[in-house]
C-alpha cells in the first residue's frame, strides 16, 4: 500500500459515486461512507444505508470497489447494519444538492413522524400551505406533498428517525 | 447457545420477510395510489429487515440470507401464522388491519430489543426502529380514520379485528430456547411483551371505536406450535411463489 494514502484522499475519490437513487448527491455528501481504514492488507470502508431496504447498497457497494480496483488498491466495503445512518451525516454540501435537486428538507428532525412533517415548505414557492399526501414516495428516503398555493406535487427527503 | 439466538432471530427474520411478501401482494391492486406506494414500501422495508436479521447469522457462520430466505424446508421456518394468512379477496380493512396490529407488536417487540445484552441485535434494534415509526404512523393514522368514518369502514375493521386477533396473539407464542434467551438478556418473555403490545393497542382501538375481546383456548389451539416449525395451510403456496425464480436455477449467481 502506498506510504502516502489516507482515509480523507479516498473520500475525496469516492464523491465521485452518485446516490443511485438521487444522483445530485454524492455518497459520500449523503454521509453513507462511514469510517475508511488504509491497512497493509488493503482498503476497508465501511457503508451505511439510509434504510435497511435501500435496494441501492448492493449497486454501491459494487460502485465503491470498482473506483478503489481501478486506483490500484484492495478494497473491501462492509454494510453496517448495527448501526443506524442519521441525518446529521448528511454534509453542507449534500443539503445543498439536495435543495437543489428540488427537494424540501424537514426543518425539524425530531423522533415524532408527526412533527417532522409538519412545518414543511414547498421547494418551489416556498409557501406553508402544503399538505401530506403520502409518507411513502418513489423510494425510502422520499415522501409526497402537494402545495395548495402553486398546485404543485413535491417531495420531502425523508431520513429514517 | 448458537440453537437459542437462531431461534431468536429467526422468529423475527421470518415474520418480516413473509409480511413483506403479503404486503408486496398489493402492488396494482391498493384502494387509492398512493396506498399502492405505501404499502410497496412497507413491503421493501420489511425485506429488508429481514435481510439485516437473517445477515446476524450469517456474520457467526451460520447460513447466508439467500439460504435461509429461499433454501429452507418449511419446518425450518419460524414465522408466526398471522404473517402467512393470505390476503384473500382484497379486502383492505383486513390488510389494515393485520398492518396494524403487526406493526404495533414490532414497535413492541424493538423496544425490547434495543436493550439486549446481544449487541449486534441491540444495535439492529435500534436502526430498524427509527424506520418502523413510518409504518407505525401509516397504520395508526388509516385505523383512526376509517374507524370513525362510514359505517361500512367501521364494520369492515371490526370484522377484520375479530377474524386476526387470535393470529396476532400468537405473535407472542413461547419460542424454543426461550428460557436461554431471557437468563442471557437477550429479549423478556414473549408473555411479558404480549402484555405490553395489549396495553398500547387497546385504548388505540378504542379511539378508532374499535373492541377486542380475549381469543378463547379453542381459537388459539390451530395456531400454536408455529415458532416450533408448524406451518399454517397458507405456508407452501406462497413459500413456491416466493421461491420461483430463485428455485428454477439455483446454482445462479445473483
Amino acid at each position: 500500500m502506498k506510504a502516502s494514502l489516507t482515509p480523507d484522499t479516498i473520500r475525496e475519490w469516492l464523491k465521485s459515486i452518485p446516490d443511485p437513487e438521487i444522483p445530485h448527491v454524492s455518497v459520500v455528501d449523503m454521509g453513507m461512507v462511514g469510517e475508511i481504514r488504509v491497512e497493509e492488507e488493503g482498503v476497508q470502508v465501511e457503508l451505511i444505508p439510509t434504510f435497511a431496504g435501500c435496494p441501492a447498497v448492493k449497486l454501491l457497494q459494487q460502485s465503491i470497489e470498482a473506483l478503489l480496483r481501478e486506483k490500484g488498491l484492495k478494497p473491501k466495503v462492509h454494510v453496517e447494519y448495527s448501526r443506524p445512518w442519521q441525518a446529521e451525516y448528511v454534509t453542507e454540501a449534500g443539503w445543498t444538492a439536495l435543495r437543489k435537486a428540488g427537494f424540501a428538507i424537514p426543518k425539524k428532525l425530531t423522533d415524532d413522524p408527526r412533527e417532522m412533517f409538519s412545518e414543511v415548505a414547498c421547494p418551489r414557492c416556498h409557501s406553508e400551505a402544503v399538505s401530506l399526501t403520502s409518507p411513502f414516495g418513489p423510494t425510502a428516503c422520499r415522501a409526497i406533498f402537494y402545495c395548495h398555493s402553486c398546485g404543485e406535487a413535491f417531495e420531502l427527503f425523508k431520513p429514517p428517525l | 447457545m448458537i440453537e437459542a439466538l437462531e431461534s431468536l432471530v429467526l422468529s423475527l427474520a421470518d415474520d418480516e420477510l413473509l409480511m413483506g411478501h403479503r404486503h408486496a401482494e398489493w402492488i396494482g391492486l391498493g384502494p387509492i395510489l398512493e396506498e399502492d406506494i405505501a404499502f410497496a414500501s412497507i413491503a421493501q422495508d420489511e425485506t429488508g429487515h429481514a435481510q439485516a436479521y437473517y445477515q446476524l447469522l450469517t456474520d457467526l457462520g451460520l447460513s447466508s440470507p439467500d439460504e435461509y430466505a429461499f433454501k429452507r424446508q418449511p419446518n425450518a421456518f419460524r414465522s408466526a401464522h398471522l404473517v402467512e394468512l393470505p390476503n384473500f379477496d382484497y379486502d383492505y380493512g383486513l390488510a389494515l388491519m393485520r398492518h396494524f396490529l403487526y406493526d404495533a407488536a414490532e414497535q413492541v417487540r424493538l423496544e425490547a430489543l434495543r436493550h439486549s445484552t446481544y449487541e449486534p441485535l441491540a444495535g439492529l434494534a435500534e436502526r430498524l426502529l427509527r424506520e418502523e415509526k413510518y409504518h407505525w404512523m401509516h397504520a395508526y393514522t388509516w385505523v383512526q380514520r376509517l374507524g370513525r368514518s362510514t359505517e361500512e369502514a367501521h364494520l369492515r375493521l371490526q370484522s377484520a379485528l375479530d377474524q386476526l386477533f387470535p393470529y396476532a396473539w400468537m405473535l407472542f407464542e413461547e419460542m424454543p430456547y426461550e428460557p436461554d434467551m431471557v437468563e442471557a438478556g437477550w429479549i423478556p418473555p414473549s408473555s411479558d411483551l404480549r402484555n405490553l403490545w395489549l396495553a398500547q393497542i387497546t385504548p388505540w382501538l378504542r379511539e378508532a371505536g374499535l373492541v377486542h375481546t380475549q381469543p378463547s383456548e379453542s381459537a388459539l389451539l390451530p395456531l400454536k406450535g408455529a415458532r416450533h416449525g408448524l406451518r399454517s395451510l397458507y405456508f407452501d403456496e406462497l413459500y413456491a411463489e416466493m421461491t420461483e425464480v430463485s428455485a428454477s436455477d439455483p446454482e445462479a449467481e445473483w
